[in-house]
């Protein structure tokens, strides 16, 4: 019994495939197909990701009727491949709209933390920047970068719905040139602010 | 179609009077207020004594059937007269809503015309004002049981301005972290807002438990 299992086993085993598998990838190296497949994978995923940013259907306060208007028939997010999504787990963008208090802190990073990479953040109007109105007041932080990574700032008090899709057209360029960079390592030298360039 | 200006008067004119005979004793004072702008219709104003807080809201309720606690909030007046130092204004409505009636399996419409509201059906606004004299702990009669609508107001008032009920079951923290400390209460007139620099503040933000050396500098 041992006998046979062990001749048939050699085609069941991982070191059959491990030993396939490092053939066929130093054949395809050695002729450069491996990398052009790579890069062109790279390119068409980076695609895939920036042209479908689902972002989460979180509205803290006045700056949410302005993203909810943007996802309406006259602003129309959708035709930008933006479709809200309700749960953390299946979105890849968070936009923060509204002042974050002390209290809110703990589960807006819970909801950070529970969204897969890639993900990327957007602060929408001045609240979530700096505080805005509630700068240095007694239960509002000052800004959701104190405890997340901002990747754009649109400011705004609110910004109208045009300003919350050009913020996506910057998320979306800087999306093509960092790619799916982990968003605990991504050091910006300049921050994206809509408005500026 | 609109509740007759004349009928309301008369029914605000009612709930005065019977307060004032009820409390005719104490330094409860009713008056009929008008608003000052729009239809300038009439609502109760009434300003209680602390101690007798807990009658009178029990009498709005199931006598005046006063059913709605639209809002019980506190302000602190420092630099107020001596018996006013602290005031609790509750804001309360007679709504008379009434559960149609359901006539095998079909809910039925009740349809009333307002302009033949009269007396106690017409709906009313009551303002209450309970003026508190300078002390270091401010403190009211909770009327909890009495409206639904009273219990988280009573712990915001509580959490935000620092004012006492008496008798509230489960007193917590509402607006501010729950574990802010007793003596925060923002909206206290003498309450300075301490901060420090953001990068000493919000390096701990998640609680790895590194304090900032100072207490921070006053706003």
């Amino acid at each position: 019994m041992t006998d046979e299992e062990q001749s048939y086993s050699v085609f069941n085993s991982q070191a059959l495939i491990d030993t396939v598998g490092d053939s066929a990838s130093a054949g395809l190296e050695a002729s450069r197909i491996k990398k052009f497949i790579s890069v062109l994978g790279g390119r068409f995923f980076n695609w895939g990701q920036r042209k479908s940013l689902f972002p989460l259907h979180l509205g803290i306060k006045c700056c949410a009727l302005e993203m909810a208007a943007a996802g309406g028939s006259r602003f129309d997010a959708e035709r930008f491949g933006v479709f809200f999504r309700s749960s953390p787990r299946q979105c890849d963008v968070l936009i923060v709209n509204g002042p974050i208090s002390k209290k809110f802190a703990d589960p807006i990073v819970r909801l950070w933390e529970q969204m897969p990479e890639p993900k990327w953040c957007i602060a929408m109007g001045e609240c979530a920047i700096s505080g805005g109105p509630y700068y240095q007041s007694y239960n509002i932080l000052e800004g959701v970068d104190t405890i997340i990574p901002v990747d754009v700032y649109i400011p705004g008090c609110p910004p109208r719905p045009e300003a919350l899709i050009d913020g996506f057209q910057h998320l979306r360029k800087k999306i093509m040139r960092i790619g799916t960079t982990p968003s605990t390592t991504r050091d910006d030298d300049a921050p994206i602010i809509v408005g500026d360039q | 179609m609109k509740i007759k200006a004349e009928y309301a008067e008369e029914s605000a004119q009612q709930v005065v009077d019977a307060a004032e005979t009820r409390w005719s004793g104490t330094s409860l004072h009713a008056e009929v207020r008008h608003h000052k702008s729009g239809m300038k219709r009439p609502y109760v104003f009434i300003n209680c004594p602390k101690n007798h807080w807990r009658s009178v809201a029990k009498w709005l309720r199931f006598e005046m059937s006063v059913d709605h606690c639209s809002m019980i909030t506190g302000t602190h007046w420092p630099e107020g007269p001596d018996e006013k130092k602290w005031e609790i204004v509750a804001h309360l409505m007679r709504m008379n809503v009434i559960n149609p009636p359901e006539r095998g399996g079909w809910t039925e419409q009740v349809i009333r015309d307002p302009a033949i509201l009269q007396n106690d059906d017409v709906p009313m606004e009551f303002e209450i004002s309970i003026s508190i004299p300078d002390t270091r702990r401010p403190s009211v009669p909770s009327v909890q049981e009495v409206w639904m609508g009273a219990d988280w107001n009573e712990k915001e008032t509580w959490d935000l301005v620092g004012i006492e009920f008496d008798g509230h079951e489960g007193m917590r923290r509402v607006l501010l972290p729950h574990d802010t400390p007793v003596g925060y209460h923002p909206l206290q007139r003498e309450h300075k807002i301490r901060y420090h620099d953001a990068e000493i503040m919000y390096d701990d933000m998640q609680g790895f438990g590194r304090k900032p050396a100072d207490d921070g500098k006053v706003k």
